[in-house]
């Protein structure tokens, strides 16, 4: 990780990669969800994800598509589209928080997308070894 | 979501520590709140023992009342760094082998992650994570401090020794745990501060350096090096090392203090400008920052003026107002300047920045009178209008400064001396402007015998 720092200042370090969510839509009544941006991926997996919406939103068995952008990150990646089912719902205080199982989307670009989140987490471990020295 | 990466002894070893440690989460998504929690009291934490909290505030106080060992947070929490509640958690946790500080974040930036290690925050977990990720962070931090390798165990009775003052002892520690890891730089660091303490500077140079031979970026090595450099007031290569510092840690703000102030000593003022760009990145602007960036530019701004380059010099003042946020002082410092080299109409750009509630003050009347001395060939009206200031009670120095000077170019010598007599009985520190302008000079030393010139454009 040392070797590939910049020697100059580079304004990208304060550039933060987000799997943000870009639009969703009921499957069954077409009606999109007015501001996706509530949307925040917790966890992901293989074909889930653990999703924060807001309250009220959906209920579980709700077939949702969803599209998923990656920003911040200097690889390019195209918008996933991803069409699934709410298995579970939880009411959290504040907010709803569903586990979401994916079943049709580009695979392919969903494991490049996992990757580059594992990549950056392999980084930071390397980086937190090499300035703490252990 | 498989574990077979993790042996069963590790998980149980993890358990165990967990199910006796007071736990604090510190987040403002619900979600995220949820998820670790599960993901906590499945590793083995107790419900009972995990208090939560949705924002900084409330962090805040449960560090000082719950006391815990393990502190989860996120990078971000509204407004305020989740960071910050690292020093409070030290301040109640004092021995580091018994508390952890874990950050779970969405924010992913190098500059957050950099702020994370030099603050030596044990795990950054990125959001979104899979479970297999924030337990094996989990599981590595804790090993770390329930069984650490011997390379760790000798660092740690260093660090005892020299608590102790046992300067000698800590040193043979250290030596000894060079030998017990391939690449030792944070031994080597701990070497160089005890030769530091010691007053020995070469070999405690001589360490950071070793440390840095084995890791480029060790933190404490490059932070050492430059303190090293810095007491022996080797500037130029102390600057060399905190630009490195920099550039790998870009985020601290009382670093970018500490570039600028070598950057200026050292005259790297083509390097200014980038770190102003550093600073419109960083979220916290102490009055520290801001004055030391605003002072930089105004410093970079005179340098190009002085070596007639005047179109950096404007881009350069523009960028040093802005930071200052209209601070006058900084507008005041800007505005001489340009007038000193002759661009006085660039002045009065300038000026219209000032507050507009400052605008019947002393100040910034003088830097009205200072523009129009350099942009009128009317030298009665200069001398008048700043007469009349003065008589008014409006007193500044600039104003005594100009007049003084009007009158010396007009041979009215009695108002000369009557004023300059007054401006140096005021003002005594600045009795060699009033000399210079007595001798028709302005502050430059540029001696006008005639009109004064007009400002560029």
């Amino acid at each position: 990780m040392g070797d590939e720092l910049p020697e100059d200042v580079d304004s990208s370090m304060f550039e933060s990669m987000k799997l943000v969510v870009t639009s969703v839509v009921h499957a069954h009544t077409k009606v999109a969800f007015k501001d996706p941006s509530q949307f925040n991926i917790i966890e992901f997996s293989e074909n889930e994800l653990l999703i924060e919406l807001p309250s009220k939103s959906y209920a579980t068995g709700h077939y949702l598509m969803i599209n998923l952008e990656v920003k911040g990150s200097k690889t390019p990646f195209k918008t996933l589209e991803i069409e699934g089912k709410i298995e579970s719902l939880e009411n959290l205080d504040g907010a709803d928080q569903i586990r979401f199982s994916m079943s049709q989307f580009d695979h392919s670009e969903w494991d490049k997308i996992r990757a580059a989140f594992s990549s950056r987490q392999a980084d930071i471990q390397n980086f937190f070894a090499s300035v703490k020295g252990y | 979501m498989s574990l077979d990466k993790i042996s069963k002894a590790q998980e149980e070893a993890l358990r165990s520590y967990l199910s006796t440690k007071k736990i604090l989460m510190a987040d403002t998504s619900p979600s995220s709140k949820a998820s670790l929690h599960q993901a906590l009291t499945e590793l083995g934490a107790k419900a009972t023992n995990i208090k939560i909290a949705s924002s900084f505030r409330d962090a805040e106080l449960l560090i000082g009342e719950f006391k815990p060992e393990v502190v989860i947070c996120d990078y971000d929490l509204g407004k305020r760094c989740g960071l910050d509640l690292l020093q409070k958690q030290r301040a109640e946790q004092p021995d580091s082998k018994k508390s952890i500080f874990v950050m779970v974040t969405g924010n992913t930036s190098q500059s957050a992650v950099a702020r994370a290690a030099e603050e030596d925050v044990d795990a950054y977990v990125i959001k979104p994570f899979t479970t297999f990720t924030l337990r094996q962070a989990l599981m590595k931090t804790a090993m770390l401090k329930m069984s650490p390798p011997e390379y760790l165990v000798e660092i740690e009775a260093g660090r005892e020794a020299i608590k102790d003052g046992k300067l000698d002892d800590a040193i043979k520690h250290f030596e000894k745990a060079k030998t017990l890891d391939p690449q030792p730089a944070l031994a080597c660091a701990y070497i160089g501060q005890v030769n530091y303490m010691k007053s020995q500077i070469a070999p405690a140079e001589g360490s950071y350096q070793e440390g840095l031979g084995h890791n480029k970026i060790h933190y404490k090595c490059l932070v050492g090096l430059y303190e090293a450099l810095m007491g022996q007031k080797r500037y130029r290569e102390a600057y060399d090392v905190v630009k490195k510092i920099s550039n790998y840690f870009p985020a601290n703000p009382q670093r970018l203090t500490m570039v600028l102030r070598l950057a200026i000593m050292t005259q790297s003022y083509d390097d200014v400008e980038k770190y102003y760009q550093m600073f419109t990145k960083i979220d916290e602007r102490s009055p520290d920052v801001v004055r030391y960036i605003s002072a930089a530019l105004v410093v970079c701004g005179k340098y190009y003026l002085q070596t007639n380059v005047p179109s950096r010099a404007l881009e350069l003042y523009k960028k040093a107002a802005t930071a200052a946020y209209g601070n006058p002082k900084v507008l005041a410092e800007i505005v001489q300047g340009l007038c000193d080299f002759g661009q006085a109409k660039e002045a009065e750009g300038f000026l219209k920045r000032y507050p507009p509630e400052l605008q019947k003050t002393a100040p910034f009347k003088a830097l009205e009178v200072l523009i129009l001395d350099r942009m009128t060939e009317n030298a009665s009206l200069v001398l008048d209008k700043s007469r009349s200031l003065i008589q008014e009670g409006l007193e500044d120095p600039l104003l005594y400064q100009v007049a003084i000077r009007r009158a010396a170019l007009a041979k009215q010598n009695d108002i000369r001396d009557d004023l300059f007599y007054r401006a140096t009985k005021k003002y005594a520190d600045q009795t060699e402007r009033f000399n210079a302008a007595k001798d028709g000079k302005t502050v430059t030393g540029a001696v006008d015998a005639a009109a004064t010139p007009k400002g560029k454009g």
